[in-house]
């Protein structure tokens, strides 16, 4: 087997038992960016020379016994709005076309204690705004399934990658689906813990209610392996929270007799392709074979989320986004009048159209007169949507649900109608309303060949409830295909140092 | 109600959708600007007003075309139509909840922890002098 084909876990036993090295795994990684990234276009910032100078700490560390982290030496995409020290910043945004963060994120001082190497920072929607990652302002990230469709998003470029062998595992975040969408459009797994399980100090702001980091890997046990990795009680986040049990690799039991699985029968209604709803049966049918006890039920307040979501989002990026405005980082505009001139100018000419537009609405709902009808309104539904799930958990241990409508739309289809792109979020988004943990698995081809996935949803910290049933349903349905790569011939002009946003004006 | 519609129609004033129930200041109503928090939705079309959308550059530090201006007018109305649906939901006797679980301030000793970094601070800055960041004169 190719090293690109295996999981992250499996390399990192092979690289534990002297098998492969550490720069072995990184040449393996970057040959095939060399080859394919030209046309996936899934990463923005590639710095092979501390790649690989961090590779031989690691492999020093590994040789002497001081790292023994079930992940030492394997290489990793980090999703571009994740602060990296040292290594540009973009989310993919203009406006963040030279930021080189100071310090890291709690995330990845967590996975560089544990013996990480960062590959590079992969392509998103612009700031985490978009579900197909055609915002960006660096390009599309195509689906290596189908380079004519759309990776989802915002983590097309960390699913991307993963799905076409690039990286063997990476981390995203996940704010309105962010990580199940585009595993689930790229055939991965994408997971996003409960809400406050991984700190989100050195995570670029968006929603801060709703942000989540989390991993995406080729199966559920390293989904599982690098959470466990990546989450702590942070002090720096006073929303992180301090878990009693990180213990999530222990979840990987093949055993789900007696779980109790609910499916929202108004998930499964009109809207939903054939094929999506067909495969979402059939994961159902596969746990009930198992001994789950698998129905369906009546969720509600289904079609409220979506307006409460945006409501929501939007209103947090506002403030969140209020700080780029080309004093301290990031672009400063060429012209402009005055210190507001500067601000007014810097934004207009830094932001994306649907980051304008989403910093609009949020302006809006939360001004003088609105507030009350808009954002308070929305803040009330989402309290009625976290009792329904409460409800909910009372009788059922995880829900099982489409992670997406559809699979990958074409590149170009979805931005002309920001309305009909948001409500493809319908089933990702009131997980992160409650705040729950949620995971996207792959679970087959549709008739176009592009992957379905399909998610399972816990109650709060119950991350273990979904691990164990997604590993289960994994355990039957065997290993999931990888796409055919098209290669380059070309050289993708990535590869040496970071290029691609330096320049980029 | 059609009628007091009919009649704001009829005296060109652009409206957003909103029956305003304390009909205190004419202006605010006329600029399109919501100044009472006791306005009373209603469930029909949202029409952005172009004071509206000016207001909304102001609050978002954003300069917009106008062509920007009127695409913006259309999203932010389109998008608020389908906000309106939550009006169809009853909300009263429930709290809005910012976040899922309790969340308490996370208090430390005013005590000095970190080092000076001013020189990381500046890093990144697009116009540095001293050690401070350079902007446009702020003060005449």
């Amino acid at each position: 087997m190719q090293i690109m084909e295996l999981t992250a876990l499996e390399l990192g036993r092979k690289i534990k038992e002297k098998e492969i090295s550490v720069r072995e795994a990184l040449d393996a990684s970057y040959q095939r960016i060399a080859a394919a990234d030209g046309g996936l276009n899934s990463f923005v910032t590639l710095d092979q020379e501390a790649a690989y100078r961090r590779a031989d700490e690691v492999q020093a560390g590994i040789t002497d016994g001081s790292i023994t982290g079930p992940l030492a030496g394997v290489p990793a995409a980090i999703k571009d709005n994740i602060c990296t020290e040292g290594l540009l910043t973009t989310c993919s945004s203009k406006i963040l076309y030279n930021f080189v963060p100071t310090y890291s994120a709690e995330a990845i001082r967590n996975m560089e204690k544990a013996g990480a190497v960062i590959l590079g920072k992969t392509n998103m929607d612009e700031f985490a705004m978009g579900s197909t990652t055609e915002t960006s302002a660096f390009g599309p990230t195509k689906n290596p399934w189908n380079t004519g469709h759309v990776p989802g998003g915002s983590s097309g470029g960390s699913c991307a990658a993963v799905a076409a062998g690039e990286a063997p595992y990476a981390l995203g975040s996940d704010t309105g689906g962010s990580i199940r969408q585009p595993a689930s459009f790229c055939g991965v797994v994408g997971l996003k813990p409960t809400y406050g399980t991984v700190s989100r100090y050195g995570l670029i702001a968006y929603g801060s209610s709703l942000d989540q980091i989390g991993p995406i890997a080729k199966d559920v046990s390293d989904c599982a392996a690098i959470l466990e990795m990546i989450a702590s009680h942070d002090k720096k986040d006073s929303t992180s929270v301090s878990r009693e049990d990180y213990n999530f690799t222990s979840a990987l039991v093949d055993d789900v007799r007696g779980l109790r699985v609910g499916i929202p029968s108004d998930y499964l209604g009109e809207g939903l392709d054939d094929e999506v709803c067909q495969a979402v049966r059939s994961v159902a049918d596969v746990l009930q074979q198992k001994g789950a006890i698998v129905e369906e039920f009546d969720l509600s307040l289904v079609e409220y989320a979506i307006p409460a979501y945006y409501v929501i989002a939007s209103a947090e990026a506002s403030s969140n986004l209020a700080r780029f405005d080309g004093v301290k980082y990031g672009y400063r505009a060429a012209e402009y009048e005055g210190l507001h001139g500067m601000y007014k100018r810097s934004r207009s000419e830094g932001f994306g159209e649907e980051v304008k537009r989403r910093i609009m609405l949020g302006s809006f709902v939360l001004s003088s007169g609105y507030y009350d009808a808009y954002y308070l309104k929305a803040l009330r539904t989402k309290a009625l949507i976290k009792q329904s799930f409460d409800r909910a958990f009372e009788k059922y241990d995880v829900i099982l649900a489409p992670a997406s409508p559809t699979t990958a739309p074409e590149l170009g289809k979805s931005l002309s109608d920001p309305l009909k792109m948001y409500l493809g979020d319908i089933y990702t988004i009131s997980v992160n309303l409650a705040g729950l943990p949620g995971i996207s698995v792959p679970c087959a081809l549709d008739s176009k060949g592009l992957p379905i996935g399909i998610q399972m949803i816990g109650d709060c910290f119950k991350e273990k409830s979904i691990l164990r049933a997604a590993y289960a349903y994994e355990q039957a349905r065997g290993r999931f295909a990888m796409p055919e790569i098209e290669s380059d011939c070309e050289q993708s002009d990535k590869i040496d140092g970071n290029t691609e946003g330096q320049e980029g004006k | 109600m059609a009628a007091a519609r009919l009649v704001r129609q009829i005296a060109g004033v652009q409206t957003y959708g909103l029956k305003p129930v304390c009909r205190k200041n004419r202006l605010q109503q006329v600029c399109g600007i919501a100044l009472c928090s006791k306005m009373r939705r209603k469930t029909m079309a949202n029409i952005i007003s172009d004071e509206t959308i000016e207001y909304v550059g102001i609050l978002a530090q954003l300069e917009l075309s106008d062509e920007e201006k009127e695409q913006a007018k259309k999203d932010i109305g389109r998008m608020l139509d389908y906000v309106d649906k939550l009006n169809e939901l009853d909300t009263s006797g429930v709290e809005p909840m910012s976040h899922v679980f309790p969340v308490s301030n996370v208090f430390r000793e005013d005590v000095v922890t970190n080092s000076d970094e001013h020189e990381a601070v500046l890093k990144n800055a697009p116009a540095a002098k001293d050690s401070s960041f350079m902007v446009p004169k702020t003060v005449e």
